[in-house]
């Protein structure tokens, strides 16, 4: 870690002597101890993936991790999970606004480039803090898949695939080496499943593990079952084929 | 004489889809009750490169509406790094329109272009919005109509098309009298467009 000046990293995002926000470097630490999310392109579409700690009596149901924003985008976050919730409200009214005064569905990079916008005015501005999260936002354009990355200093960037949260750095790593344009969206989703258990401290179990995916010919984003999820893991561990 | 006439000027425009494109045309008369007021008025406006419209009522509220409508769809073609489909820029004109639905552009507009395919919209002042083949507006809508129904053809190509589009503007020019004095034409296919006047 490092050793911030006294009083550059108050309340205030001002800049410090050498150039740095203390605050946004602290925010990104925050999704840095998050769990983990995953976003991966194929040929056929983006599947979404999130690592979720659920508790023994915890009621299942829809994941916390995991947004739908429009029929064509999905979200994953990483970091302090309500702040997601605000930013994805921001991008569901963004996005039904822009089929009613445009007539089209927004483009992913639309949606990342508002929730860019909103986190960097949160660096900005006077007595509020930065986002704690980084989010991946994944979907299809007109049948093209595209997957882009915010983070609370309001950068965002396009990638194939990406992990963001606990682990990411061993899971990036990981999707280096595997990754293929070329993959069906089951390749994919087994790829997702695996990664999280490349970085998992805890054993992976399927009701920790939720996916969705969005088909670039469907264009809609759907849910994974969760004893389809378990169908992978198994896979990936070499018990069973994957249903 | 007190009619609205005075204040609101007549017109004949046009628009006609054909196979690769469409044609907007509108002719040049800008008569105020029954004086001339200009000779050389224009009704057709190019919107972005693909896209245009022509339009009938005050000149004034569609010259303002056509730049704000441009200077927006200008900034999102910037963002979405392509251009912007025929359908994205009416309804986005229709929004503005209904806006002011208290305090209305006094104008009624045929905008049309190509995106995925060649397209026309007719929209009136208060921003409803209808798709069609070919549609006609204004003053002289009714001597227009006639020639349009009876001839237009699905597929027709550029030339017909553009000939149908003159036809019935002179038609409307010969017994409409706040139409006349010229016409003006925006053809737009997939190549963009171009811009004509013709001296009848």
């Amino acid at each position: 870690m490092f050793a911030p000046q006294a009083g550059y990293d108050r309340a205030l995002t001002i800049f410090s002597p050498d150039g740095r926000l203390y605050q946004v470097e602290y925010a990104i630490e925050t999704v840095r101890r998050g769990t983990l999310a995953i976003g991966i392109k194929c040929k056929e579409g983006v599947v979404l993936c999130a690592e979720e700690r659920v508790r023994k009596l915890q009621t299942e149901g829809l994941s916390q991790k995991l947004f739908q924003v429009d029929e064509h985008i999905g979200i994953a976050a990483a970091g302090y999970v309500p702040d997601a919730r605000i930013m994805v409200d921001q991008a569901r009214v963004q996005a039904q606004n822009n089929r009613l005064v445009y007539d089209e569905p927004i483009e992913v990079e639309g949606i990342a480039r508002k929730l860019g916008d909103m986190a960097q005015q949160y660096t900005q501005y006077a007595g509020v803090r930065p986002f704690g999260v980084s989010l991946i936002i994944a979907g299809v354009d007109n049948e093209v898949p595209a997957i882009f990355v915010t983070d609370p200093s309001g950068t965002y960037l396009g990638y194939d695939a990406i992990a963001i949260g606990g682990g990411s750095d061993q899971v990036n790593e990981y999707l280096e080496q595997k990754y293929d344009i070329g993959m069906s969206l089951e390749q994919a989703i087994a790829l997702a499943v695996e990664s999280v258990k490349k970085a998992g401290e805890e054993k992976a179990e399927p009701k920790h593990i939720k996916v969705a995916t969005i088909d670039i010919k469907t264009k809609k984003m759907k849910q994974v079952p969760d004893d389809v999820v378990e169908g992978y893991l198994k896979a990936s561990s070499g018990e069973a084929k994957p249903t | 004489m007190s009619g609205i006439e005075q204040y609101i000027p007549g017109a004949t425009a046009v628009g006609v889809v054909f196979k690769d494109g469409v044609v907007l045309a509108a002719e040049k008369r800008l008569a105020l009750g029954n004086f001339i007021m200009s000779k050389g008025a224009k009704k057709v406006f190019p919107i972005t490169e693909y896209t245009g419209a022509a339009c009938a009522g005050m000149i004034a509220d569609m010259q303002v509406l056509v730049r704000n409508v441009q200077a927006i769809i200008k900034m999102r073609e910037m963002e979405l790094h392509r251009p912007i489909k025929p359908n994205s820029v009416t309804k986005l004109m229709s929004v503005i329109m209904f806006e002011r639905r208290m305090y209305p552009l006094l104008t009624q507009v045929i905008l049309g272009g190509v995106g995925d395919e060649a397209s026309i919209y007719v929209l009136d002042p208060l921003g409803s919005v209808i798709p069609d083949k070919y549609a006609v507006i204004g003053s002289g809508s009714e001597i227009a109509i006639g020639v349009i129904e009876s001839e237009y053809k699905e597929d027709m190509d550029e030339k017909a098309a553009k000939e149908l589009a003159l036809k019935a503007i002179k038609a409307s020019s010969q017994r409409d009298s706040a139409s006349g004095d010229g016409v003006d034409m925006l053809v737009i296919t997939k190549q963009g467009g171009r811009e004509e006047s013709i001296v009848l």
